[in-house]
């Protein structure tokens, strides 16, 4: 099917199926939480998956290591005429500033924890204590104890509560 | 159990078609508002069959207890879902196992397992180019073993559902059917989609002439006279389905698929967060050039004739192959007062019912609201999925029951720390069951929850022993078991060997298990037709242990390449196997290669008849065989040759009367292939007259005798053969002896039947083995297709009983005796 995929135009559909983290769980599972903001963008194609890769300019780390720069990977793009989209995953807008957390798997591939829950977006208003933002996520979500089916949650709070927020986790939790 | 698992530029007053229900991935190419929806193209899919692979290295880490078998088996379920919408030309199906860099020329679904970040367990969708899919993409998390990740339970089932109904065209609803946005979706193993689904899936792929069996309402939204775009419409039979559409930018609308009933209809806007700023969330439909067509903003829900008070809306009348015009006019306002919102109940870990009052007593809470039918009050919990709940004035359960409001309305903290509510509600008597939809006040604006509580007529089945019998069944006992029950060995059905006997209290059901292998353990769950099952409360776990059956493998494999394009007989044997008629998978683990059927010839063996589309991509693929929790897989072990000049090849061999749908001893077949020439045939190595030949076909007749069964076609053109094909001769069709009514005197020119009349059939000649799956049988009168009772009558004669279902206006009417699709010849009989 992948010669047929790579002959056309594509446009994708989304759909995702999420664990719920609290911003503990965020916390610690995340391998690197970063406030930065989106940079240039390109896409390539990784295992016959199309990804966006988005360079995010890092003003702030709150967990792990990074350098002025990290490069992330969103599931979906356009490459050669060929557009794949995934469910849930975000459109990132050069410029726009969020508090990103992050996970690199194993084949070094790094993610945006919990797809849309690990992006808390920043109002552009020049705050000292900007306000972080998530929605709550439409797609299917399931409780990772019970097994059940379960809504998510927006949050919001100010920039600083949630980096207390994230030091008390790793501290509570240590980082991992 | 187990711990697992989208500016509206100012239109001028435009004249153009109403849209389709959009709930699609809409374009809107050639500059009107008449749509065009992403899908499959079935002509250019083998037998219009899109078929879907799962990739071969399966999770790299699995729950305790789960399997590989146990989520193909899930996902086979959701792939027969889809597949059982009768009235779609698609076909869905599930083909085994594939290397994930498996090319192929021909489209289809892919689902793949990946390295996914914490809080991901999976993601997919449709890949399109302009308006025709290509194909369906989804990746699964590589680890079950990531709390609630595991296969077996039944939000895999229903999430699987889900996903590949978006790989088909669909996009999201807001009427809780399976493409619902999840806050809202009420489905389940028992009911996978709902009547919306059935519509998507219709306007897509629906057969020539199937809105003649539904109505539709067309229409359009304006505000101020201004269209109104991506506004919802939907119809709501109070006690039955809620069908929604999205309207067009020109605020047109059209809902197609409406089963013949009595509808409410409202329209509601979008909520804010169906079209996030991050383009994640409903994808807009496209113009001309490329461009995006916007939702327009909120304004206030309303029923149709434009009252928010549903017991003053119109209930509208929708008949078959009718349409309904309705128009509205709404009104802005800056938001909407509720959005997002879900109910649940409580329900009595002892009495397994839903409660009254869950306070300060042992509870399960549950979502969606189950409500058992026969209790008299319930307590339904309100609750936002952001934030704290808006307070309406009152709530109605459309369908009978009285409106809440009042004191029987408690707002209160929820353990989250935010606003829910709970409403105290009386529940009439003869209330029914199914889902109802609730209508929640808020002055001056309403908020509709279509499919918001299940009525269900009893309590939560359990099981209380799972016994293995010395014939291999399974006996399982248990209570509220009833003859809907379909039980599960992890996430695979068992076949029913002994149905349903006993009562409410205490009853049982013999099953056959799914093949296993020796020291699996698998839970075993019972899920009734009302959508409630075993998991839903605490519950001593139900295993069952497999003692015996080792390790499953190929044996061999009598074609293990084939020169496309081709129809070709395969002959597989296995070692470890139980395999059972209707059980197994067989693939080739590419989509250019489909396998038309598969017979089970013993526990070890299986042949089938598979086909090399005409563009296959040359090279190798992947031979797999699965069998309940047995999988097998012979990597690269299956080639596509290039065709062979001047080969003669076999495309189809069937009845050439195209009503019939079986072959068998007498009836004229036709052969469909190329180069077929001067072709000379045999059956079983006998050699058959052939009474026609063509470049493109043969036919011939199956000689009056020929032993039924499966039979190899042998085709010789030009000095070549083409590859075996397997056909299976079935009996003939039965000869019709009498046609009667209940008093046992024959319809005639003098005596004509009548609607409510018990029709008796008695004919000769029918395959005794129907008794045992009476579904093959079917009664053609007319354009109906009617399930009679089968009752034997002696002498080789069977009675075939069914009652009228209509009037035919004193015309005489053909009826016939349908075997596997293959008809009679029929009986003339005048109904009044």
């Amino acid at each position: 099917m992948l010669a047929l995929v790579l002959a056309g135009l594509v446009v994708p559909a989304r759909s995702a199926t999420l664990e719920r983290l609290s911003l503990d769980d965020m916390a610690t599972k995340s391998t690197l939480i970063v406030r930065g903001k989106v940079g240039d963008s390109w896409v390539a194609s990784t295992d016959g998956i199309i990804y966006t890769h988005y360079r995010i300019l890092v003003s702030e780390t709150l967990k792990g290591s990074a350098g002025s720069s990290v490069e992330i990977m969103v599931p979906g793009g356009t490459l050669n005429g060929l557009r794949q989209t995934f469910a849930g995953s975000p459109t990132l807008s050069q410029g726009a500033e969020f508090v990103f957390f992050l996970w690199t798997s194993k084949s070094g591939i790094t993610w945006i924890t919990g797809l849309t829950q690990g992006l808390f977006s920043l109002p552009g208003d020049g705050s000292s204590d900007p306000t972080a933002t998530r929605p709550a996520s439409p797609e299917l979500m399931l409780d990772p104890q019970t097994a059940r089916q379960v809504k998510d949650a927006g949050v919001s709070m100010r920039l600083s509560d949630l980096r207390s927020r994230i030091a008390s986790a790793l501290a509570k939790g240590g980082a991992q | 159990m187990r711990g697992r698992i989208w500016t509206l530029a100012a239109l001028a007053a435009v004249l153009a078609s109403p849209g389709s229900a959009y709930y699609h991935y809409v374009h809107f190419p050639n500059g009107s508002f008449t749509p065009q929806q992403e899908k499959f193209n079935p002509a250019s899919l083998p037998n219009s069959t899109v078929t879907f692979f799962v990739a071969d290295q399966g999770p790299a880490i699995y729950a305790p207890g789960d399997s590989f078998g146990s989520l193909l088996g899930q996902v086979k379920q959701a792939i027969a879902a889809w597949n059982s919408i009768g009235t779609s030309s698609l076909r869905v199906a599930f083909g085994g196992l594939e290397n994930t860099a498996q090319a192929s020329n021909t489209p289809g679904g892919d689902v793949s397992f990946t390295d996914l970040p914490p809080g991901l367990y999976g993601l997919g969708g449709p890949v399109s180019n302009g308006t025709t899919i290509l194909s369906g993409k989804v990746m699964l998390s590589n680890n079950t073993n990531r709390g609630a990740g595991a296969s077996y339970l039944e939000g895999y089932f229903t999430t699987a559902v889900h996903e590949i109904g978006h790989a088909l065209g669909l996009q999201h609803t807001w009427t809780g059917s399976a493409m619902s946005v999840d806050v809202i979706r009420n489905t389940s193993r028992a009911r996978p989609f709902d009547a919306d689904d059935v519509a998507g899936i219709n306007v897509l792929y629906g057969q020539n002439g199937w809105q003649s069996n539904y109505g539709s309402i067309t229409g359009r939204v304006t505000q101020n006279g201004n269209p109104v775009s991506l506004a919802s419409v939907v119809a709501l039979s109070p006690t039955g389905p809620a069908i929604s559409a999205l309207t067009n930018p020109d605020g047109s609308y059209r809902i197609d698929g409406l089963p013949a009933n009595n509808y409410l209809v409202y329209v509601h806007p979008l909520p804010p967060d169906a079209i996030p700023g991050d383009a994640s969330g409903l994808r807009l439909p496209v113009g001309q050039t490329g461009s995006q067509f916007p939702a327009s903003g909120p304004f206030v829900t309303q029923f149709f004739p434009g009252t928010t008070d549903p017991q003053q809306a119109t209930l509208v009348s929708v008949g078959r192959g009718g349409t309904n015009s309705l128009n509205f006019a709404v009104q802005g306002r800056t938001s909407v007062p509720a959005y997002d919102l879900f109910t649940s109940s409580f329900l009595d870990p002892t009495n397994r019912t839903s409660l009254y009052n869950a306070s300060g007593v042992p509870n399960q809470q549950v979502i969606p609201a189950i409500v058992t039918a026969t209790s008299s009050a319930v307590q339904v919990k309100l609750q936002s999925a952001n934030g704290d709940t808006p307070m309406p004035q009152s709530a109605t359960v459309l369908g009978g029951f009285a409106t809440v409001s009042g004191q029987y309305l408690v707002p209160f903290t929820d353990t989250n720390g935010f606003r829910s509510v709970s409403l105290f509600m009386a529940v009439p008597l003869f209330a029914g069951t199914g889902t109802r939809h609730l209508v929640l006040n808020y002055g001056n604006d309403i908020y509709v929850m279509p499919n918001a509580i299940d009525l269900v007529p009893k309590p939560v089945p359990a099981i209380t022993s799972v016994n293995q019998n010395g014939d291999g069944t399974v006996t399982i006992t248990g209570s509220n078991l009833g003859g809907d029950t379909r039980i599960f060995f992890d996430g695979i059905q068992a076949v029913i060997a002994a149905a349903f006997s006993g009562g409410d209290q205490q009853g049982t059901i013999g099953v056959i298990p799914p093949p296993g292998a020796s020291g699996q353990t698998a839970a075993v769950t019972a899920f009734n037709g009302d959508g409630q099952n075993t998991t839903m409360l605490p519950f001593p776990n139900a295993t069952y242990n497999y003692f015996s059956g080792g390790p499953a493998q190929i044996s061999s494999v009598s074609l293990p390449s084939v020169a496309g394009p081709a129809l070709a007989m395969v002959d597989i044997t296995t070692q470890g196997t139980s395999f059972a008629d209707g059980q197994v998978t067989l693939g080739f683990g590419t989509d250019d290669v489909q396998v038309r059927k598969v017979w089970v010839l013993g526990p070890n063996h299986i042949q089938a008849n598979l086909s090399v589309s005409p563009a296959a991509l040359l090279g190798a693929s992947e031979i797999s065989v699965i069998s309940g929790f047995q999988v097998m897989s012979q990597p690269n072990s299956f080639q596509i040759l290039p065709a062979i000049a001047g080969r003669p090849v076999i495309s189809a061999a069937v009845n050439s009367n195209v009503s019939q749908q079986t072959l068998y001893p007498g009836s004229f077949v036709t052969v469909y292939g190329l180069n077929l020439t001067n072709g000379q045939v045999t059956l079983n190595d006998n050699s058959i007259p052939v009474q026609f030949t063509s470049a493109g076909q043969i036919n011939f007749t199956i000689p009056a005798g020929f032993p039924t069964g499966l039979a190899v076609l042998k085709v010789t053109a030009g000095g070549n053969t083409a590859s075996p094909v397997l056909l299976e001769i079935d009996a003939p069709p039965p000869n019709i002896l009498t046609v009667t009514n209940a008093s046992g005197v024959p319809y005639d020119a003098t005596h004509f039947a009548g609607p409510q009349d018990v029709v008796n059939v008695v004919v000769a000649g029918l395959d005794p083995t129907v008794v045992n799956n009476p579904n093959r049988v079917q009664i053609s009168l007319g354009s109906l297709l009617i399930a009679p009772s089968i009752l034997s009558s002696g002498n080789g004669q069977f009675q075939l009983q069914f009652v009228m279902p209509q009037s035919f206006g004193g015309v005489p009417v053909p009826l016939s005796v349908v075997v596997d699709g293959s008809a009679s010849l029929s009986y003339m009989i005048t109904v009044k």
